[in-house]
């Protein structure tokens, strides 16, 4: 009959105080659970989602800093274009799988091929990058410093003929011929194959004269130079998929940009890049400044999971204002949802850790009241105090750690049904809100290298399919612990009230 | 050396500036195998003497000593654990637990050696002082109050203790009961060796003790 013994007699002899214990650990725990239950899952969402997310950056000009640094100090900052050094320094960071970025010769021309083009009912002719003058198209290229092409490896597109690049075609440029790989789209409209060779002529115009039309300036006397570059087709390509925004003023340019895009080696666009700042310096009084505008600057990483890392890393290695830029706007709704539940959840433990310290300090000191007379009795036997305050506590933490068991579930259930829809309702409002100011529920925000990579939108339905309230061991240890410990606190005021008790004035 | 000593017991309160004393430089000797009572009208200080002899209070002045060793030294907690049995007036049982329950729980209070079978040592105990198994398995506000005073004095002997100290125990029984817990704290002393102390305000209970110490205003008159 040692205390442990006295304790679970104690327990079953005295059901209508154990019940009114248990029930009220049991309702007190379920806010408690429900509240543990909630912060788990909203730290296993935002996983899941970072998860779920492309692992996928880029490398971005930080134009909100650099409007801050101007309303700071009145003075627009030049910001220099990065150099393949740090971006190779970047590239070589352990998070990165493959990385590529692009010296892009956004204007090239042909009198004889014809551009991609994709007519809307609505809204007639989006191709923004075509001339559409008779005898003259313009086209660009995309340089890729990765020979295998980091698009093909993404997944954007694949090659359904001929090859990628090789080491050797990277390094070497003659000046006049290269070679490309091609949509098979361009390739079908041009009767172009695998092997076959087209022209395109780097001509460099006279912009100064700003009120002249694309026919104006676009014709042979308002030309300051060219030089005409032969390319062998090496590979043809298609796009796996285009990205669905929904909004066709973004998706039909971005099909017609990707059906029109020609890979060449940045070698070569490098070489087409110099040529036209050099025919440009001839012409201007300006002294620009000849850095070679990288852009498309895309790093794919190992594990999205590695995201927050990774832009740590890379922004100790960038220069000041660029910044890198990633997917995870893409769920920046449910994002918001989630910080207000977790907030809110945060706020429930902390008012029903402390409310369960008070009422149950009362209760158990109200319920040792009544078995003053006991305990008086164990200890004019002579029991120790600590072994009769480790009694009182043992009755107390078995019956609260049976409604905490019974509360773990009923709890997590009942927070999983309130949350759920509590995040429902706050994604329903924002969508509606976005609809009514004709914004995507979900856009992709940012550069538009990184729109190829993004899954595209997320309804309402695919989020909430990320917001997992599973009860998992973290839970389960957390919620015991909490509970344990709010139980061992609770306990405190019935110790100092058995400390202070006097066998004899309870006795005699 | 005598079994239980009080040396020159001082008991007072202290009311502001006045004392208002209880016990007033008391002095006895306690023998094994003896029954003694102490007899006092209410407010004679009987309980207060009871209470310093139990350890369950301390003497402002003087010295209670236990096969010679001050209660003091011995520490007033384990000198109630390992050294004596109490009885009380109103039983003070636990009464949500058993007869045998009861007398168990002094049984692993106690750090005096006692036979392993606990159990079917608190039964014979039990049965000695005259609860039968059936009774005993009952919980004890089930049981008259004769039968609960037994029990309380079945856990006193439970521990296996030569000191029993006995606070009125008769004193809520009809006049037979008390003839026979009288007659079993009698044997207790004679037969089993035990000191038995009984602080009582009945004459006839007085009568049937060996040793009879009166207490009046705090002091002895004498043994009687």
């Amino acid at each position: 009959m040692n205390f442990l013994k006295r304790a679970i007699i104690s327990i079953k002899r005295r059901p209508g105080k154990t019940v009114i214990l248990l029930l009220l650990v049991f309702i007190l725990g379920n806010i408690i659970s429900g509240a543990i239950s909630i912060q788990q899952a909203v730290g296993n969402t935002e996983a899941n989602l970072r998860r779920n997310l492309p692992a996928v950056a880029t490398l971005e000009q930080d134009w909100e800093g650099v409007a801050a640094h101007e309303s700071k100090t009145g003075e627009w900052p030049m910001v220099d274009w990065l150099t393949p050094e740090v971006i190779r320094q970047i590239g070589a960071l352990p998070y990165v799988k493959e990385f590529d970025f692009s010296a892009s010769v956004n204007e090239i021309f042909s009198g004889e091929l014809k551009r991609f083009n994709i007519e809307s009912d609505e809204n007639g002719n989006m191709d923004f990058e075509g001339l559409g003058i008779e005898g003259l198209e313009r086209f660009s290229l995309t340089g890729v410093e990765n020979p295998e092409i980091l698009d093909l490896n993404a997944g954007i597109i694949e090659l359904v003929q001929g090859r990628h690049f090789t080491e050797q075609e990277m390094q070497n440029f003659n000046g006049s011929k290269s070679v490309a790989v091609i949509s098979k789209e361009f390739a079908d409209l041009n009767n172009l194959s695998v092997g076959s060779t087209f022209t395109l002529d780097n001509n460099v115009y006279d912009y100064d004269d700003n009120n002249a039309t694309d026919e104006e300036i676009y014709k042979d006397e308002n030309r300051f130079d060219s030089e005409s570059y032969e390319f062998e087709v090496i590979g043809i390509f298609e796009p796996v998929a285009i990205p669905d925004t929904g909004n066709e003023w973004e998706d039909v340019p971005r099909e017609i940009q990707i059906q029109n895009r020609i890979y060449v080696p940045n070698i070569m666009s490098e070489t087409a890049i110099k040529f036209t700042d050099n025919v440009r310096n001839e012409h201007s009084s300006d002294n620009e400044n000849n850095d070679i505008p990288y852009n498309n600057i895309v790093f794919l990483l190992n594990d999205p999971m590695e995201l927050t890392d990774f832009t740590k890393a890379a922004l100790e290695l960038l220069p000041e204002f660029w910044m890198v830029n990633d997917l995870s706007n893409t769920f920046g709704n449910i994002s918001s949802s989630l910080e207000t539940l977790q907030w809110l959840a945060s706020l429930v433990l902390w008012i029903a850790i402390g409310a369960s310290i008070l009422i149950l300090s009362l209760l158990v000191t109200l319920f040792l009241r009544d078995r003053k007379y006991e305990i008086g009795i164990y200890l004019a036997l002579g029991e120790k105090k600590i072994k009769v305050i480790t009694q009182i506590m043992l009755e107390v933490i078995a019956t609260g750690i049976i409604a905490i068991t019974l509360s773990l579930f009923t709890g997590s259930l009942i927070a999983g049904n309130i949350s759920e829809n509590m995040i429902r309702r706050d994604l329903i409002a924002g969508q509606q809100d976005e609809d009514s100011s004709n914004v995507g529920l979900i856009t992709v925000g940012g550069s538009d290298a990184l729109a190829w990579f993004s899954n595209g939108e997320m309804s309402v339905e695919e989020m909430l399919a990320n917001y997992d309230l599973s009860l998992e061991a973290m839970t389960i240890v957390l919620l015991y612990s909490v509970g344990v410990g709010t139980l061992l606190i609770s306990t405190v005021a019935p110790i100092l009230y058995i400390m202070r008790l006097n066998p004899k004035k309870i006795m005699m | 050396m005598s079994f239980l000593t009080v040396e020159n017991v001082n008991y007072f309160y202290q009311d502001g500036d006045s004392k208002r004393i209880i016990l007033n430089d008391v002095s006895c000797t306690f023998e094994r195998g003896a029954f003694y009572s102490i007899l006092g009208a209410s407010g004679s200080g009987k309980t207060t003497f009871l209470s310093l002899l139990s350890a369950l209070d301390k003497p402002q002045s003087g010295m209670i000593t236990y096969e010679g060793n001050n209660l003091n030294e011995l520490g007033l907690e384990s000198y109630r654990r390992n050294k004596i049995g109490i009885i009380f007036q109103a039983y003070n049982l636990i009464p949500f637990m058993t007869a045998v329950e009861n007398v168990r729980v002094a049984m692993s209070i106690t750090e005096n050696d006692l036979p392993d079978d606990e159990l079917l040592v608190a039964y014979n105990l039990l049965d000695y002082i005259g609860i039968s198994k059936e009774k005993a398995n009952r919980t004890v506000n089930q049981l008259s109050g004769g039968e609960q005073q037994r029990v309380a004095i079945a856990r006193a002997l439970a521990t296996n203790v030569d000191l029993i100290l006995a606070d009125e125990p008769t004193g809520n029984l009809n006049e037979e009961m008390e003839e026979e817990i009288v007659d079993i704290l009698r044997e207790l002393a004679h037969e089993h060796n035990k000191c038995v102390i009984v602080v009582t305000h009945s004459s006839q209970i007085a009568e049937q003790s060996d040793v009879t110490f009166k207490l009046t205003k705090g002091s002895f008159e004498g043994e009687v």
